[in-house]
């Protein structure tokens, strides 16, 4: 069974294979069905797997007849358009049940021309059609959690050039290579977003990047930036690209090579600095190697390599770290500012399938990491840390509100994840319902330096004899509190409660979850196999002493 | 234009070819391999990309459309273009 199934209304083979070859993580499989025949396909008893992606790329006049009828200047009512949109929409809902996500282009025009010229968006304009048909099926399709729109005239956009009709009359293919390539670069980023593969934080160089000159030279009243001049104006919009980002969750840093007092001084004097110190999670500025610089920084945040952008004007220093750390994307940067933040929204690899309340305030939260670790540099022991901390803890079932957060946890994360169970919101909800006894917490986590958020997740289903943990899941912005072990105390204590002799935790082992097996080796638990481990439910597992606990909305369970 | 420069431009767009081949197969850039018929190592769809992208790139050249699919039946096509040599000699004997 392959990983992409590709249904259309043309020779989306071109497509296909850009997807098959492509050598980037992850390395798909493709099939790619019969072309013309997208409503028996999709319709078809069993047309993939819940493992597939479904990939449906359509012309607008494969769809609706009477939309070719409209180009071909009949007089059609928007009416009987969306009509059809909507049968298109029903057909894709219904087959989205039986793939794990379900990716749809939007509809372009697949020829040239100037359509109805003047007219285009007039009543019975194409221009005009074919937007509020896109519209119908963004709404259409809107709140299905493992479907999502693919902006195609973004393909178009890049391609030169994107339509040339020698393509159609030779593959039946209406578009040009060059828009193929872009439509598989699009659903192999839309893959990665789905498995949790997001990049997480940008880590960026100073002088060149974010600012013209040498600030070290000039201080910051002599470093390009704003004003009346298209350099200096450029590296301002970049700074806003970047802060847009900031608000997708994606964190920023800075690696530079710079007297840290004064670079920080342009981020807190200079007038026209988009970005502002609280914009960043964390910084290295000093005259040290900038690939310790990053190790640092990328350690302090509770974050991966394979998290990390490096955005850097120096060819130099971008080839250090693209050598010294593959795992980092590390993009080609164009010289010319102008085009800094073009080749920032240019990147595919921080698509998320969903943004959350908690990926908005991000940043917030790793300011606040970055608060709370100087705070237990400055304690005295880690007890009188912890005791200091005032860690409060909210337990809610998962449902509703915050499932898409809950199953947006699993997805990412990687480190302390037990089993690094991927998996969808329809599929949680149908494992969750399915007939064992299976009970799932959400682990909403604050203490005096503010709220991590929904950052915890743990599941389990009862035997006869024994407690199940599935789902061990603590994001790496809650580490080292002790959540870990109020996590299992509630496991235990659900044993407990229900009867159950034994509690017990199998750990799939992964290249990244070695903090989890630590965690699990330190726990108390016994061994008896190599990563299965067994609590003996009679006792019980103590509940970190300096935790205050209560029940969240949802009235997850007695505590 | 000489068959070397022709030759150099199906090379090219070999290379554009390979694109969509796994990259552990490409078509190596040899004058004699067998690209399309018996043995050969395009199938249809790799072919057409082949002869649309050696036509785009015989425009960015010439500034000139320059067709070499024209009224071709499909045994005259697999003799046409069987190597990237035969490919070249079309070309070369182009206009």
């Amino acid at each position: 069974m392959a990983d992409v199934f590709v249904v259309s209304d043309f020779n989306a083979e071109l497509a296909s294979r850009f997807i098959r070859v492509d050598p980037n993580s992850p390395v798909l499989s493709v099939e790619t069905a019969p072309y013309g025949q997208v409503f028996q396909t999709l319709s078809a008893e069993r047309p993939g797997s819940e493992a597939m992606t479904l990939f449906v790329w359509t012309r607008p006049e494969g769809i609706a007849p009477s939309y070719a009828a409209l180009t071909e200047g009949e007089p059609v009512s928007i009416e009987r358009l969306l009509d059809a949109v909507d049968i298109f929409a029903e057909t894709v809902k219904r087959a989205a049940q039986r793939f794990r996500t379900v990716l749809v282009a939007s509809w372009t025009r697949s020829e040239s021309g100037r359509g109805f010229g003047l007219l285009d968006w007039s009543g019975g304009g194409q221009a005009r059609a074919l937007a509020r048909m896109n519209l119908r099926l963004a709404d259409r399709l809107e709140g299905h959690s493992n479907v999502r729109l693919l902006d195609s005239q973004r393909w178009l956009d890049v391609a030169r050039p994107p339509r040339d009709a020698r393509y159609w009359y030779a593959i039946k293919f209406p578009f040009t290579e060059s828009v193929a390539q872009a439509a598989a670069r699009d659903v192999k980023a839309a893959v990665r977003a789905f498995a949790g593969q997001a990049r997480k934080l940008v880590i960026l160089d100073l002088d060149g990047t974010l600012w013209g000159g040498v600030i070290g030279e000039t201080g910051w009243q002599g470093v390009q930036l704003g004003g009346h001049d298209a350099a200096g104006e450029a590296y301002v919009d970049f700074q806003k690209a970047l802060k847009t980002l900031s608000a997708r969750g994606v964190a920023l840093g800075v690696v530079s090579k710079n007297t840290e007092a004064v670079a920080l001084e342009a981020f807190d004097q200079h007038p026209e600095m988009a970005l502002r110190r609280p914009d960043l999670a964390g910084w290295r500025i000093n005259w040290r190697d900038k690939a310790e610089n990053l190790v640092e920084l990328v350690r302090d945040l509770n974050l991966g390599l394979q998290s990390v952008v490096f955005i850097d004007d120096n060819p130099a220093e971008r080839g250090r770290i693209a050598e010294a750390f593959p795992e980092v994307l590390v993009p080609d940067w164009p010289k010319d500012p102008c085009r800094f933040a073009d080749a920032l929204r240019q990147l595919d690899c921080f698509d998320q399938p969903s943004l959350t309340a908690e990926d908005r305030s991000r940043v917030k939260m790793y300011v606040q990491e970055r608060e709370r670790t100087e705070s237990q540099r400055a304690a005295g022991s880690i007890e009188d840390w912890l005791n200091g901390l005032g860690v409060r803890v909210s337990i809610d079932a998962v449902g509703g509100a915050n499932l898409a957060r809950a199953v947006q946890l699993a997805n990412k994360t990687n480190q302390m994840n037990l089993r690094t169970r991927r998996i969808t919101e329809p599929e949680f909800l149908r494992w969750l319902s399915e007939g064992r006894r299976r009970q799932t917490l959400a682990i909403q986590v604050a203490d005096r330096f503010g709220d991590a958020g929904l950052t915890g997740l743990i599941s389990w289903e009862l035997a006869d004899d024994v407690l199940e943990i599935i789902d061990f899941v603590l994001s790496c912005r809650a580490m080292g509190r002790q959540i870990e072990n109020l996590m299992v105390h509630l496991a235990v204590e659900a044993a407990r409660a229900q009867g159950s002799p034994r509690v017990a935790a199998h750990l799939f082992p992964t290249s990244r979850n070695g903090p989890c097996r630590e965690f699990w080796k330190g726990s108390g638990f016994d061994e008896p196999e190599t990563d299965r481990f067994i609590w003996d439910a009679a006792k019980p597992y103590p509940k970190p002493a300096f935790i205050a606990v209560a029940a969240g909305a949802n009235g997850a369970m007695s505590l | 234009m000489d068959i070397q420069t022709c030759l150099s431009l199906v090379y090219d767009a070999l290379g554009r070819v390979n694109e969509i081949r796994p990259p552990e197969a490409p078509v190596p850039s040899q004058p004699d391999v067998v690209l399309v018929g018996d043995e050969g190592l395009l199938d249809s769809l790799a072919l057409m990309t082949l002869i649309l992208t050696i036509e785009n790139l015989l425009r960015e050249k010439t500034g000139q459309e320059v067709p070499i699919m024209q009224e071709a039946d499909f045994e005259t096509l697999t003799k046409q273009f069987r190597t990237p040599r035969a490919i070249a000699e079309l070309i070369a004997r182009k206009p």
